[in-house]
């Protein structure tokens, strides 16, 4: 029966039971008239023969029995009552519960978007992403250009196949001038992605080809903010790095790059196909993004392109070549699902624990309530309907912590892109669907179950007899109540225990990745980066010249003491693809085979001391290393490991790039900075003066300062256009936000799952503090007769404390192999630390074992200190 | 359960069910109205049984919730619009096995109060 039938049926009962009343009393009325009454006294006889009319209707509806509506409107106001009697509890349990539910379901609502929903793209589980791996002496994941046009000639297995790469590009002509994130697109890519352009069109076959590709679609925000969304703009031209490109086209805006760099505007990809293909010239592009033919499966995919790739030609620089395939969804959201993962299973705990302790809260606070369930079991309540009763008051707890938890996710979900910044702020929006909502809500009826039932059974186990005859002494559910107590804290241990290794695990972690080993100072350091965008300055003599002079300006600005450039690639944490092979004077290199290789930063000579990188052996590079001075070179410690050994490197000499390049003296050894990535270590570097090898075109301003970068900004801006009304500046930071922007990702998952931790930890001590009280209530008098039969104050605290280590030391074990288990779900995610690392397996449990004894020991003190002479004498 | 209900149940004065059989037997001649089988038991005992309007109602909502009897709305001698309870079926049989019983607590009650010679 719904509601509404319910509430329908009752008032015409209502209705009824009137009329059958007023019938009554006309009849009893017209008798007593013909007995010779007046009408009046008539009346009143027979409503006084009646009796109370309002009385007998309550007793009549009575009768009707207590329909399911009223029984459970009757259990909500009364699970209301209760609920605000103690807005303590109602408060704390409500709010941890909020909290548990609210950062569960908002992770769910990442893992939603990563793992469930469809990507933006049409009929996108056929999408898949590729590369090969060339190995040389350390791997890169780039792919051929021939051997990508041969693939996408030769396979039988894909409809289509399209390759892209990333470039960083000035773009000039607008009111000021701006560097833009670009990709260049086979001319296929959108269509294979199923996508087409809002405005204009798509790109021909034949701006694939070099020569023909000046054309570009920009991006709908890009549209917006600098061309006012003005559709007229289709067919114009606009300057990227000095060249013009007509735009053809707008992107739609909830288009979204299918790769992790953000992408602000495309343009043809622009190969020299024919000249590829006959091995003239090679090139690289980053991805391969193939659409696979219906029915086909990634593995047939797979032999054919490796039936494909065991016949193409190797390269001359004869690296190992591998291939590597993976959905284009697990490409993109790989890292971010394991990351959603752990933080699901931890918050997950966090649930949990939560549960606990609301569960022991209540089963306490019913256990109290002894005497008044004990009566209403008396009065003929059923056991069924106190449970229904009680698992109400759970459930409008279990409600109410919902609705707050689905409000808090809904609020904190956007933090989670921090995940990973590109991929899901490209998608902008983590919905919040019918799917999200519903995990919601199943939570929390699960657990509204989980913490209401064990209570709930246990405590309308009433023994009658005892409840009513003793005293304080709480009976309800007797030793079997206290032994589940017991047994669901040690489940908080265990389950808290698990979520702080793991959360150790993280820190440590994340203490070596963004800390450790960086090779350098990062305080006080001011990094701007430039993209020489004139073409005049890809010439070596003005390059050197504009750059002089960039150098002594800043170091001539306010707050700044000194300044240096490099290359912007090789400013910490750096950039992969970065390495180039080089030879060693005197060394044979067998033509094809491996060839040494190392990172060339060019940097001017006080880059050392700014960055404070240590010289071990030699000198630096220094101002007197000019033009006509000869040429030298300083490198790192791991470029003397790999190719040195025990030799000593000083004034040997290398060469960088082609044959045509001077070879260079070793005029000492600096150490190791970490610039591919916070995450790799030291790759070879060789360092060499900007003033002797032609600069590259990305360059990177670094300056020793205590101001803040958004300070020196504006001054440094000014500063550049007074050197090049043409040159804008790509971006200003610290030293300091450059490395943690670098590790964000991981940096919100260790900060996310410490927190989990910590309330873990407070949530599991105040639940076995809870309990251990709880028992204590219970053994009052027994406590109080070993006092009086002599047993000194500290062996009463020894009796309890020793019943709360059996508690923790089981929660201990459970813990820690669950924790064992468990960590392996973070080994993609741990840097230099291992799963079972035993300064965390020792620490982290030795930590929470304190804690959890200081939780027994508070009220086994107060226990003691109880007179046992007015305990006994209560009863 | 509430307790208020137990409170309204002790004022049945008469035995435990009694009252319902009472009712039922009234029902017995014909469908009648609450105030005809209050009046039809007050004149059958002589004035002893006085039913109570707080016992008569609740009972006959019982007995109708328990399918014993039906109720309808029709209108009597005098052209009032009145509820009508008639027998059922079930209640015929309820009604049986109940004055089977009650001679059994009669004869039984009989019993105590003139025990028969004791054999000797």
């Amino acid at each position: 029966m719904s509601l509404w039938d319910w509430l329908f049926q009752r008032r015409r009962r209502e209705e009824e039971l009137d009329e059958e009343v007023q019938s009554h009393l006309r009849m009893a009325a017209q008798e007593h008239m013909e007995q010779g009454e007046t009408s009046e006294q008539a009346r009143a006889s027979a409503v006084r023969e009646f009796g109370n009319v309002t009385l007998v209707k309550e007793v009549t509806r009575d009768m009707w029995g207590w329909g399911f509506w009223e029984t459970f409107l009757q259990d909500v106001s009364y699970g209301v009552r209760s609920l605000r009697r103690r807005p303590g509890f109602t408060i704390a349990a409500g709010l941890s519960l909020a909290l548990g539910i609210g950062f569960t379901t908002a992770i769910y609502t990442l893992l939603n978007v990563v793992a469930l929903q469809p990507l933006p793209y049409a009929d996108a589980e056929h999408l898949v992403w590729m590369t090969q791996i060339l190995k040389k002496n350390s791997a890169d994941e780039v792919t051929l250009t021939e051997h990508f046009l041969e693939w996408r000639r030769q396979n039988q297995t894909f409809t289509d196949l399209a390759g892209y790469n990333y470039q960083t590009r000035n773009l000039t002509g607008l009111d000021e001038p701006m560097q833009v994130h670009t990709a260049r697109v086979s001319a296929s890519l959108l269509t294979l992605l199923g996508v087409q352009p809002v405005l204009g069109r798509n790109f021909l076959k034949q701006e694939d080809y070099k020569g023909h590709d000046q054309v570009a679609l920009l991006g709908s925000p890009l549209w917006q903010q600098q061309f006012g969304g003005n559709p007229k703009i289709i067919g114009q031209a606009i300057v990227l790095d000095g060249s013009p490109f007509t735009i053809v086209g707008i992107l739609p805006p909830d288009f979204a790059f299918p790769g992790p760099d953000q992408v602000q505007l495309i343009t043809p990809l622009g190969k020299d196909e024919a000249a590829e293909l006959q091995h003239k010239v090679g090139s690289i592009v980053f991805n391969v993004i193939g659409r696979l033919k219906p029915g086909v499966t990634l593995e047939q995919a797979r032999a054919d392109l490796a039936v494909i790739q065991s016949r193409l030609p190797v390269p001359p620089f004869r690296p190992t070549i591998t291939l590597k395939m993976l959905p284009l969804r697990t490409y993109l959201f790989g890292n971010v699902k394991t990351a959603g993962l752990v933080l699901l299973t931890a918050a997950g705990f966090l649930l949990l624990i939560a549960c606990a302790n609301v569960s022991n809260l209540l089963m306490a606070r019913w256990m109290r309530r002894d005497r008044e369930l004990a009566i209403r079991s008396a009065l003929g309540g059923s056991r069924t309907r106190l449970i229904c009763q009680l698992l109400t008051e759970s459930a409008l707890l279990g409600a109410l912590a919902c609705a707050a938890g689905i409000a808090l996710a809904f609020w904190a979900r956007h933090a989670l892109f921090v995940l990973s910044p590109y991929h899901l702020s490209s998608l902008r929006n983590l919905p919040f669907d019918g799917r999200v909502l519903g995990f919601a809500l199943a939570l929390g009826m699960s657990t509204t179950l989980l913490f209401g039932l064990i209570p709930a059974f246990r405590a309308t186990k009433v023994r009658l007899a005892e409840a009513i005859q003793v005293g304080e002494a709480t009976v309800v559910g007797g030793r079997g109540s206290l032994r589940i107590l017991s047994m669901i804290a040690a489940a908080e241990v265990a389950t808290t225990l698990v979520l702080s290794t793991g959360a150790g695990l993280m820190l440590q972690s994340f203490w070596k990745l963004r800390y450790m080993n960086l090779g350098f100072q990062p305080d006080r350091l001011v990094v701007a980066t430039l993209n020489l965008s004139n073409p005049e300055l890809r010439e070596k003599a003005p390059q050197s010249a504009f750059i002089r002079e960039l150098l002594e300006r800043a170091q001539r600005l306010p707050g700044v003491e000194l300044a240096a450039v490099t290359r912007a690639s090789e400013i910490p944490p750096g950039d992969f693809h970065a390495t180039n092979s080089f030879a060693i004077e005197g060394r044979d290199q067998p033509l094809g085979g491996p060839r040494p290789i190392a990172r060339y930063p060019v940097v001017s000579s006080a880059y050392f001391v700014i960055m404070g990188i240590p010289l071990l052996e030699g000198r630096l590079l220094q101002d007197s290393d000019g033009e006509n001075a000869p040429p030298v070179a300083v490198v790192n410690q791991a470029l003397v490991r790999r190719y040195f050994g025990h030799e000593n490197p000083i004034g040997k000499r290398v060469r960088t790039g082609a044959n045509d390049q001077p070879w260079r003296t070793i005029a000492g050894v600096v150490g190791d900075v970490k610039t591919s990535g916070l995450a790799s270590s030291a790759e070879p570097t060789i360092y060499l003066s900007y003033r002797q090898t032609g600069t590259p075109t990305e360059i990177g301003l670094v300056m020793r300062s205590p101001l803040a970068a958004g300070i020196i900004a504006p001054e440094l801006r000014k500063m550049v256009a007074s050197l090049d009304a043409n040159q804008p500046i790509a971006s200003i930071q610290t030293m300091g936000d450059r490395l943690s922007d670098s590790v964000s990702g991981p940096r919100f998952t260790t900060v996310l799952l410490s927190a989990f931790a910590a309330l873990a930890i407070m949530l599991g001590m105040i639940g076995v503090y809870g309990v251990m009280d709880c028992r204590i209530r219970w053994q009052l008098r027994e406590l109080a007769v070993r006092q009086a039969l002599g047993a000194r104050r500290n062996d009463v605290i020894w009796h309890v404390l020793r019943q709360g280590i059996t508690i923790i030391v089981t929660g201990l074990v459970a813990g820690l192999s669950g924790a064992i288990g468990l960590s392996r779900l973070l080994s993609s995610m741990l840097y230099q630390v291992s799963v079972h690392d035993p300064l965390t397996f020792a620490t982290v449990p030795i930590g929470l074992v304190s804690v959890a004894l200081l939780a027994c020991w508070i009220p086994a003190l107060r226990a003691a200190r109880q007179d046992p002479v007015q305990l006994l004498r209560h009863d | 359960m509430k307790p208020k209900r137990e409170r309204y149940q002790n004022r049945i004065e008469l035995l435990q069910g009694t009252l319902d059989m009472l009712i039922l037997q009234t029902l017995q001649w014909g469908p009648q109205h609450g105030y005809a089988i209050s009046q039809s038991i007050r004149g059958r005992s002589g004035e002893v049984l006085q039913v109570e309007t707080g016992s008569l109602y609740p009972a006959l909502h019982r007995l109708e919730k328990q399918g014993w009897v039906t109720s309808q709305w029709k209108l009597t001698e005098s052209k009032q619009r009145a509820k009508f309870y008639r027998l059922t079926p079930t209640g015929k049989k309820q009604l049986v096995s109940e004055q089977a019983r009650w001679a059994q607590v009669v004869s039984a009650i009989a019993g105590v109060m003139n025990p028969a010679p004791q054999e000797g």
